[in-house]
């Protein structure tokens, strides 16, 4: 059954071009053009990932992502020219799982989403833990379950694949580069914004005070680890 | 003294006393009988022989008669005397229980009682004339005071001046004055106040030179001066057939002017009041002195709060001059953000889809068919055309702000112009309602680049199209215009609020009033028409009423029929 994508953009060029390369790539696509619109279709149809322009007519991109993820962890890939750091950073805040400055090319594009998808579908590797438990922390990888206090959290892919690289490697530290190649692709690997931006939704998440953080301790200078026990 | 407040000392005798009278009158007798007796013995003994015995007690029998009447005139004597001093005593103290200390006794005897009664008339005058003095002094004291507590009261040097000459003139009772002040360079002395003078006296007696008249040498002597003349002579600082000039002086000794008073030729100064005078016009001169001291303190006040005022306007203003280059450093910095932020995403939005467009074709292209490629294929040349359009009006913008924008100036017509941007906008915007609607006879050929007027013209059609609705009329008309040619193109859109008609023609209006990065273009296209107009000496305006619609005239030259 193929994936299908939910495009948000107000530009019918773009949409045009980004329907066919995706269909041509096996995806079911759906449109909008606008915030509202997008909003009606994905809760319509609850597609598999969206592709997400900011700068759209009614409603900021970033105002739809905002609303999606108060129920949703459906990943989204945000599209757009604006390519200042501080969007791109409050992009992956809002719960963005990856960022895409205007313009690209189809083959990086597909790349994005491939990757964006595997980590929704990663199963469980054989060595992969089954479950871990450290204080008030629990993590069922069977059945991608994660608990604080008994309290199911709500992860996206990306910030539950994250969790479990460094749950996986529990008691060694986990270099920055090593994380952003395992959780996003070696394509990533020098981007430290979406891995400080993703650790750091993570924490709110899971921590009980996210600025002493007790499971994903940071390693100044190098990387992070989560301890052992 | 009151003749009725003198007492005169009587000396009657009082029925009380006319015993002792008859006593001394029935003594003598006894003593006139004794004696008629005894010469009648005398004379009735014939051998004139008297017995020794009736000798020695007729002898006895007379001394104690006489000292007996020499004891009752001395009580008698004693008793009036007494009787006189008991009536000076009671009519003293009936004059002090009344309260009145004068003593005035008459008393014609030249006895001791007499001489003491005279003494006590001398004292009592004495006393009383001293007492006379001493409340003389303590009425100058009083004056003094309340003339110093008077002049002292304000700190206005006018009104110290005419309160001081006020209470001088009532307290002397000379009814003319005048002060005069000396100058800054003591040359001259003018009049400051005056009491009781006549215009004419004051027209002559305004100013005197120093050392000059009573009142020049007043000030130069800095002595008093008094003048006793016939009649007024102002000319010479005569006022009054008597008067009085009293120099001003600090406690330091620095002249401040003269006091001048006067009366008529009748009117004299006592010592006292010639001291009163004197002390009067010191405690002027003080509160004078101090008046002055307070108007310069009050100058140097109030320069110094203008100073400070200014100073404070000053710095308010540099403040404000820096608030505002601050505000627009500041908007400067908003506007080149959003700039760089709406180059950005006009630029990467075409970008974005040559790139993908393209990158598709090259990854896929055996796959697309070949009218999904061809529509693949105009994506790219559209977007490339609009970036090629956004480019040239960035350029164009440059150019127009760098003063270096080149048109070609040649006669051409103006009518085709509009004729053919007309045509050609029907055809790119699809809005068939654009319509000349009006060309004015003769329209001479116009001075100009006739590429940049296309523009001109393509940017309102293109303009009225895009903020009016489809099917509404946009209409085009052409006049002649003394040595210009105007075009005008109206839409029927929803107008443009007069606050922003001002500043519609701004480059990048559009990216501040959207404050939206790109949405709506870069808002260059009114910006350079009015660049391109400009550079043609014409003149670009627009005339809109909001939910009415808008007309953008534009002017160009003429040729005149004269030109070669």
């Amino acid at each position: 059954m193929s994936r299908t994508i939910l495009i948000v953009d107000d530009e019918p060029k773009i949409i045009r071009f980004l329907n066919t390369t995706l269909e041509l790539s096996g995806y079911t696509i759906l449109q909008a053009e606008n915030g509202m619109q997008a909003i009606e279709v994905y809760e319509a149809n609850r597609p598999d990932l969206i592709i997400l322009d900011l700068g759209l007519p009614d409603i900021d991109g970033l105002d739809v992502l905002k609303h999606i993820r108060t129920y949703s962890t459906v990943p989204v890939v945000i599209l757009t020219a604006r390519d200042g750091e501080a969007d791109k950073v409050r992009g992956l805040e809002l719960g963005a799982d990856d960022y895409l400055t205007k313009p690209f090319g189809a083959a990086e594009l597909e790349a994005r989403i491939q990757a964006v998808l595997r980590r929704v579908e990663w199963s469980p590797q054989p060595d992969d833990l089954s479950t871990f438990s450290l204080h008030n922390l629990h993590i069922d990888f069977k059945r991608r379950r994660v608990t604080v206090s008994d309290e199911e959290i709500h992860l996206t892919p990306t910030e539950y694949d994250l969790l479990r690289v460094l749950v996986n490697h529990a008691g060694e530290v986990m270099l920055h580069a090593n994380l952003l190649t395992q959780v996003w692709g070696e394509e990533y690997k020098n981007d430290l914004a979406i891995l400080r931006v993703n650790i750091s939704r993570l924490r709110q998440k899971l921590e009980a005070d996210h600025r002493k953080p007790v499971f994903i301790v940071t390693v100044p200078g190098v990387g992070y680890s989560v301890p052992s026990e | 003294m009151d003749a009725g407040k003198r007492l005169r000392v009587d000396t009657d005798l009082f029925s009380p006393r006319a015993l002792l009278i008859g006593v001394i009158v029935l003594e003598f007798a006894v003593l006139m009988g004794a004696v008629v007796l005894v010469r009648q013995r005398l004379l009735a003994v014939p051998d004139g022989v008297i017995a020794l015995q009736t000798i020695a007690l007729f002898t006895l029998a007379c001394i104690i008669l006489l000292t007996m009447l020499v004891v009752s005139f001395g009580v008698l004597f004693q008793s009036l005397y007494n009787e006189r001093i008991r009536r000076v005593s009671a009519l003293v103290e009936e004059q002090i229980a009344r309260g009145d200390l004068r003593v005035d006794l008459h008393e014609e005897s030249s006895d001791a009682l007499g001489s003491l009664i005279a003494s006590i008339n001398r004292l009592s005058r004495s006393y009383f004339e001293s007492l006379e003095i001493e409340q003389e002094r303590a009425a100058n004291l009083a004056t003094l005071n309340l003339v110093a507590s008077t002049i002292t009261r304000t700190l206005d040097l006018q009104e110290v001046l005419n309160i001081s000459l006020k209470e001088v003139s009532a307290t002397m009772n000379l009814p003319q004055g005048a002060i005069y002040m000396s100058d800054d360079r003591s040359e001259s002395l003018t009049m400051v106040s005056y009491v009781g003078l006549s215009e004419e006296t004051l027209r002559e007696a305004i100013t005197v030179a120093m050392g000059e008249g009573i009142i020049g040498k007043t000030a130069s002597t800095k002595e008093r001066q008094t003048t006793r003349t016939a009649g007024a002579d102002p000319a010479i600082g005569i006022i009054a057939p008597f008067q009085v000039a009293t120099p001003l002086v600090t406690a330091a000794g620095r002249l401040l002017g003269v006091l001048l008073i006067g009366g008529s030729e009748k009117r004299t100064l006592t010592i006292d009041e010639q001291n009163l005078l004197v002390t009067l016009c010191y405690q002027i001169a003080l509160a004078i002195d101090n008046a002055q001291l307070y108007e310069k303190v009050s100058q140097y006040a109030q320069e110094l709060e203008r100073k400070v005022e200014a100073r404070t306007r000053q710095l308010n203003r540099a403040v404000e001059e820096l608030s505002v280059a601050l505000e627009r450093a500041q908007e400067a910095d908003r506007v080149k953000s959003m700039l760089l932020s709406t180059v950005s995403h006009e630029l990467r939005t075409p970008l974005a889809t040559i790139k993908g467009n393209a990158s598709l074709i090259r990854a896929h292209h055996e796959r697309l068919s070949v009218e999904v490629l061809k529509e693949h294929l105009t994506d790219i040349e559209e977007e490339t055309d609009k970036l090629t359009e956004l480019i040239s009006n960035l350029l164009d913008m440059s150019r127009i702000e760098g003063g270096v924008l080149q048109i070609d100036p040649n006669p051409f017509n103006l009518v085709e112009v509009v004729n053919d941007t007309v045509s050609a906008a029907r055809i790119r915007t699809g809005r068939q309602a654009i319509d000349i609607v009006h060309v004015d006879d003769d329209v001479p050929l116009c001075l100009g680049d006739a590429r940049r007027i296309e523009q001109v013209m393509n940017n309102l059609l293109d303009n009225a199209v895009k903020y009016s609705e489809d099917g509404t009329p946009v209409t085009v008309c052409v006049r002649r215009r003394e040595a210009m040619t105007e075009v005008a193109v109206a839409d029927r859109g929803k107008g443009i609020e007069p606050e922003k008609q001002v500043l519609i023609f701004d480059r990048f209006f559009q990216v501040m009033q959207s404050g939206d990065s790109g949405r709506h273009g870069f808002g260059l296209g009114l910006s350079i028409c009015r660049g391109l107009i400009d550079a043609h000496n014409g003149k670009i305006w627009l005339e809109s009423t909001p939910g009415e619609g808008s007309t953008f005239y534009f002017t160009i030259p003429s040729i005149r029929e004269t030109d070669p």
